[in-house]
């Protein structure tokens, strides 16, 4: 019994003050409050919690619970399958030495398997679009992708195309004209990788390193001459 | 009747019974190998491998599908930080990434089976975008100032891009170190988180859904190997990613 409850005759009176009621506004102040203090946690905690992680190592989820005999006979095919796979995968790279070409920093790179046997500096294309009055267009580009040397030659002579005359202004001679002949513009050595395009030497030394070919890949004396010797027709061209 | 020599009578006894032998050893049923007992530790131990090598086999397989095809393609290697160039089966080029990063979709999602089977498929190349031009601006052997300008050009280039892929996944190349954690923009960082807290709570509340998330990766790398990669990356490729 509440002591301030007074005892009249036996009956009980309420007290004179009466209950304090708390005043409704407060709860709603109170509600306001939590739901600011929430939203700022919330805020907080997308502003400084960072969207990505560093990657590191992480335990894949294991397989599906199976017997100990399941198990280890599941990894000793996997592994099994692995290494079948894996040698697949590496019996794709080349045996024997191959060419290997970076258009973007101009770099050939004599290779065998993963080592480099030489790194030289060169020259590709040099994404020059040319066109002629009669129409036709020549985009100066060294290809990409996946070729063989399909043919060697030493002390070649460059048959000028006839885009060699038009970007010199020069009116074009016909075909097997002695003007289309030029000996020594080649270097000693020429390789040719498909379509016209050869892997060739310079008299323009100072242009190595830079994109400036019509899509030929130079290369000065002597790189040309290691490469040469390495190569045999057949050999494995990568340009990218 | 002329009776059997006694020599070709033992020989002919002798291969019956090798025959005999051979037929008896064949029906007799091979032994049962005894149960393998495990330590739970050993078990766990056994498990790990199990994924390991499961994720190694469907990189494997990933690579080996997208070499059968005649055009350059990425190889992205978790564990070992790098992105190739292949082709064919040979790598190319071999970038070391400064750093990788991964949304926490991601970084939730690489932890299941299901994402391991998965990487089995290479990814396709879908569309790319970037602030780096196809090609370099061309150049004229004869012009010098035109080569200074195009080396200028270049050095000052801002190399940023991004390769989305099917499947969802989108990579982000920076070669900015301010950038490498994700994208700096409000807008974006929200969306980022936005998309986060929407597939929490898609999982919390078991909502499953058809619909693939999208995936974001991060990585900072040499401003050189980003161009180099870029302009190398023909419009038709894959990717063969391990994380």
């Amino acid at each position: 019994m509440a002591e301030d409850t007074p005892v009249v005759g036996g009956v009980l009176t309420p007290s004179r003050e009466p209950p304090s009621r708390r005043s409704p506004w407060l709860a709603v102040v109170l509600i306001v409050l939590f739901a600011l203090l929430a939203s700022l946690a919330v805020a907080v905690f997308f502003l400084t919690r960072s969207a990505t992680v560093e990657w590191h190592p992480v335990a894949v989820a294991p397989p599906p619970p199976s017997s100990p005999d399941t198990l280890v006979r599941e990894v000793k095919q996997l592994t099994k399958d692995r290494e079948k796979f894996g040698r697949r995968l590496n019996g794709r790279m080349p045996k024997d030495p191959y060419i290997l070409v970076d258009t973007s920093q101009n770099r050939l790179y004599l290779k065998k398997g993963t080592d480099v046997l030489r790194e030289a500096v060169c020259s590709t294309g040099s994404y020059k679009l040319l066109e002629s009055p009669d129409g036709r267009r020549w985009f100066f580009q060294t290809p990409r992708g996946r070729f063989r040397v399909l043919g060697k030659q030493e002390n070649p002579i460059w048959i000028k195309p006839d885009w060699a005359f038009i970007e010199e202004g020069e009116p074009v001679p016909p075909k097997g004209a002695p003007e289309r002949y030029d000996a020594g513009a080649l270097g000693l050595y020429a390789m040719s990788f498909g379509n016209g395009y050869l892997i060739h030497g310079t008299l323009f030394r100072r242009t190595l390193g830079m994109s400036v070919t019509h899509g030929c890949v130079r290369l000065d004396d002597e790189d040309l001459e290691v490469v040469y010797n390495a190569s045999r027709v057949g050999t494995p061209v990568y340009i990218y | 009747m002329r009776s059997v020599p006694p020599a070709l009578r033992t020989f002919a006894a002798l291969v019956a019974a090798a025959a005999l032998l051979t037929f008896l050893s064949a029906a007799r049923p091979a032994p049962r190998e005894a149960p393998v007992k495990l330590t739970p530790d050993s078990l766990r131990s056994l498990s790990h491998r199990h994924s390991e090598t499961l994720s190694d086999l469907r990189f494997i397989q990933a690579r080996l599908a997208l070499a059968e095809q005649e055009s350059l393609y990425l190889v992205l290697d978790g564990p070992r930080k790098t992105l190739s160039l292949e082709l064919g089966g040979v790598p190319l080029r071999v970038c070391a990434l400064r750093a990788l990063r991964l949304d926490r979709q991601l970084e939730r999602e690489r932890r299941s089976a299901a994402f391991q089977e998965s990487a089995a498929e290479p990814f396709p190349l879908v569309r790319r975008e970037g602030t780096v031009t196809e090609h370099p601006p061309p150049m004229d052997v004869d012009t010098t100032d035109a080569a200074k300008q195009w080396r200028e050009e270049e050095r000052m280039r801002d190399v940023r891009f991004t390769l989305f892929f099917g499947r969802e996944l989108a990579i982000h190349v920076t070669t900015n170190a301010d950038e490498s954690g994700g994208p700096t923009g409000f807008i974006p960082r929200m969306k980022t988180r936005w998309r986060w807290v929407r597939t929490s709570l898609r999982q919390w509340t078991g909502a499953a859904t058809n619909r693939p998330e999208p995936a974001d990766l991060f990585l900072l790398m040499d401003r050189r190997d980003a161009l180099a990669i870029y302009r190398a990356l023909p419009e038709k490729t894959g990717l063969a990613l391990k994380l």
